[in-house]
């Protein structure tokens, strides 16, 4: 047995002005991103076609471009999975997405009649259909956070609600901002991994802010920053340990779990990370800085 | 050191539930000699794959309304019963059919081909018999060209006749052609007299090219398809070359339907008689003779399959307005078997790598913690397999996602424990005591996981949903196991072997 983290004394309220600023210069460079760039929408949302087909003969991406530009489907996304040259995904927005897929699956059996192909996925989204998922995932998304908000609000104090909200807040910005730079399709399941992602750092936050609670009533002569402080510093352990762990599976996951689920790790992967730090760095100072300009009074 | 035998007994207990359900998942998915029957049987108290592991389609229909007056509601309901006509008699293996609001209906299909699967739930199958205008064919012609050398000073002589070439007694188009000739048939609409239309018949082969014939026909339909008893494939009986080893439809009509095609064909006879079914003309065949026995034949260039499928629509009825895709997702059978393989890796790969983690960090105690981890899975499984859920792909990563967090209930604990042990506490009060005060916290943070996990599982779609599942049933399968059975293993080894020291 080891332990690696023991009896730290962080200060890390004292720090909060670096954690602030570091936090302040990735949400700035994010939203910068996200409006600039804006989410790469996958078919879910903007209605389109997705077809990813294995072809028995090697083919090269320009190849298959051509093919496409013959039907007038040259704006599609064509990505090679593998090196081989042998499965490809070609992903386009389109208002017809029935008439688009059958125009490519045509013209690939006209240009390739001898490359036996298995069509390994197809799919088509009208975008009315996607209008509709992404109002939908609007109301998951605002009903996950009021729910949470409450619950913590419920079991803590409304800071705290407050300030978790802001957390998650600072968490799927960030996150969303890294997908736009990667430029990863923003499907619905990334969406499900953005909600997982609120789900964990919410996990963190609740058990720092226990931890806090209970030091608030044991060290009620103590200042509010001393309480916060040890608080920290005590979960730290637990924190970086569920975080190893819970990192170790996605990473798994994002290495060995193909193709269809890496948008999905990738996703969790990077909101872990910032879900964890954010937990630490954010929470409990939004909740000090609040304390010390409206100081409650202790009972 | 409370009622540790009866904490046994409980454990034990949901062991035993846990094996009898989770039985039925393991042997289906592991016995490669299974017959038929029992699998039937295994299968309706197993887990289920999803469509992205198994392959299959996910379709959403919905019901185009323009020019009924039906509401989409009832128009819908009429084609849901039509649609699960047509699946029950096309032989799927567990389909699903729900109706859905906004006049969609959902269809789930494991495993089917997908081109005639769309064709069989697409198709309207509306059937008509109406007579060719023969005699008509000239004079309509003739009025086409009038009116396009009159609409234009330029054209050239006979521009609509001039796409025409002979198809054995018909006429035809090439099919590179068909936008052209569909083009002009619109601006003409007017000139073509109102108890007359054109239509088309499929694509064929003639000398070397591809051709549509082109019919022209009494606006009125004879008969419909709502007068059809039975349908049947059976082998064209044809001598004619062309239509060796092809397939036709023999249709049987209702009673009253016999009396009038007998009389229609009587009626008729030497005339030639459509068969149209939604606006393609399938053929045309010349009335010899009257028939009184109220049975008419499909014939075309139908393979086995075509005329099976075709026969099914027929029996099943033509649907009440047409439905378009609006939603499509298809997984081949080998990107589902991909994903299972690389699921499992990515599974097993976490597994190791937090097993072997929790067994360096913490050592005796991480092997508890392992051991709650196996009992967690477990459960998982089997509950999925007690109320028959589905395992998709996001599922997979959910079960990798549980390995991962569900240790931090355990984490939670031990780190507790330490803490009583650095201030000085005996191994059992530690124990009890680091339990006893990182409940609350596990039972805080799960609890805002498994909101997330319902409004995932509310809001998500087929897959998503899966992973909600996969997600919400692990956390609670983990309260039990991280917080009950792992306290009772301490406490059973402690009082056992009187363990003073404890290694966490």
């Amino acid at each position: 047995m080891i332990e690696i983290i023991k009896g730290t004394n962080i200060d890390f309220t004292g720090k909060r002005k670096y954690g602030f600023g570091f936090s302040a210069v990735i949400i700035f460079l994010s939203l910068i991103l996200i409006f600039a760039k804006g989410p790469n929408f996958g078919i879910d949302f903007t209605g389109g076609a997705l077809l990813q087909i294995r072809f028995s003969e090697p083919i090269t991406t320009n190849e298959l471009r051509n093919t496409l530009s013959k039907v007038g489907k040259e704006q599609a996304l064509i990505q090679a999975l593998g090196d081989e040259g042998r499965e490809y995904i070609i992903r386009a927005a389109d208002e017809k997405p029935v008439e688009f897929s059958k125009s490519v699956k045509e013209i690939l059996s006209v240009d390739f009649p001898d490359n036996d192909r298995e069509i390994l996925r197809e799919e088509t989204v009208e975008p009315k259909i996607g209008k509709e998922l992404l109002t939908k995932t609007l109301w998951a998304i605002f009903l996950a956070l009021v729910l949470i908000f409450g619950y913590v609000s419920f079991r803590f104090d409304y800071r705290f609600g407050i300030a978790a909200v802001i957390a998650l807040f600072h968490d799927a910005i960030f996150t969303i901002g890294v997908l736009v730079l990667t430029q990863r399709e923003f499907s619905i399941v990334v969406v499900g991994a953005l909600l997982t992602i609120i789900g964990y750092s919410i996990n963190d936050s609740i058990v720092i802010s226990d931890r806090i609670r209970e030091k608030y009533k044991k060290m009620r002569k103590e200042p509010y920053d001393v309480i916060l402080n040890t608080g920290l510093n005590e979960t730290l352990p637990r924190t970086i340990l569920t975080s190893s762990t819970t990192l170790l599976a996605v990473v798994a996951l994002l290495i060995f779990g193909g193709t269809v689920i890496a948008d999905f790790a990738f996703t969790l992967l990077i909101g872990f990370v910032i879900g964890t730090y954010s937990s630490i760095f954010i929470l409990a100072n939004i909740v000090s800085i609040w304390e010390e300009r409206f100081p409650k009074k202790k009972k | 050191m409370r009622n540790i035998g009866l904490r046994i007994g409980i454990v034990i207990f949901v062991l035993v539930l846990g094996i009898i359900a989770i039985y039925p998942t393991i042997r289906l998915y592991t016995d490669e000699n299974l017959s038929k029957e029992n699998e039937l049987a295994l299968s309706k108290k197993a887990m289920h794959l999803g469509l992205d592991l198994k392959g299959g389609m996910h379709l959403v229909l919905e019901i185009d309304t323009t020019g009924f007056t039906e509401s989409a509601g009832d128009l819908r309901d009429r084609a849901y019963e039509i649609i699960q006509n047509r699946i029950d008699e096309f032989g799927v293996y567990e389909p699903i059919i729900e109706k859905q609001s906004g006049g969609r209906i959902l269809v789930q299909l494991p495993g089917v081909d997908r081109d005639r699967a769309i064709d069989l739930i697409e198709k309207v199958a509306h059937l008509e018999f109406i007579l060719v205008a023969e005699d008509k064919i000239e004079e309509v012609l003739g009025q086409i060209d009038k009116y396009l050398q009159a609409a234009d000073t330029f054209a050239f002589e006979e521009p609509f006749r001039s796409y025409l070439i002979p198809v054995e007694q018909d006429m035809g188009i090439d099919v590179r052609d068909e936008d052209s000739v569909r083009a002009i048939l619109i601006q003409v609409e007017d000139v073509i007299p109102v108890d007359l239309q054109i239509l088309f018949g499929p694509r064929e082969p003639h000398q070397g090219r591809e051709v549509r014939r082109l019919y022209v026909l009494k606006k009125e339909a004879e008969l419909t398809g709502e007068v059809i008893r039975d349908a049947k494939h059976e082998p064209a009986q044809s001598q004619d070359l062309q239509h060796l080893g092809s397939w036709q439809v023999s249709i049987e009509f209702k009673r009253e339907a016999a009396r009038r095609f007998a009389t229609l064909t009587g009626k008729n006879i030497n005339k030639r008689l459509a068969i149209v079914l939604d606006g393609i003309v399938q053929s045309a065949p010349e009335i010899v003779q009257r028939i009184p026995g109220g049975k008419a034949m499909i014939t075309g260039r139908f393979t086995a399959e075509q005329a099976r499928d075709l026969a099914i629509i027929l029996r099943a009825g033509a649907l009440p307005a047409p439905l378009k895709i609006v939603e499509e997702r298809t997984v081949g059978p080998s990107l589902g078997k991909d994903s299972i393989r690389s699921g499992i890796r990515a599974v097993v790969i976490a597994g190791v790598l937090v097993i072997v983690f929790m067994l360096i960090y913490y050592s005796l105690s991480g092997f508890v913690a392992d051991i709650t981890l196996f009992l967690n899975l477990f459960f998982l499984i089997a509950i999925l397999s007690a109320f028959r859920g589905s395992l998709t792909m996001p599922g997979i990563a959910g079960i990798a996602l549980t390995i991962g967090m569900a240790v931090d209930a355990n984490v939670l604990i031990f780190e507790r424990i330490r803490e009583e042990l650095n201030i000085g506490k005996t191994t059992r009060t530690a124990i009890d005591q680091g339990f006893a005060r990182a409940w609350i916290t596990i039972f805080d943070s799960n609890v805002t996981t498994i909101i997330i996990g319902v409004i995932l599982f509310i809001f998500g779609s087929g897959p998503i949903k899966g992973f909600a599942l996969i997600l919400t049933i692990g956390l609670v399968s983990n309260l039990f196991c991280a917080v009950f059975v792992s306290k009772v293993i301490f406490n059973y080894f402690t009082f056992k072997f009187d363990v003073r020291k404890l290694r966490i």
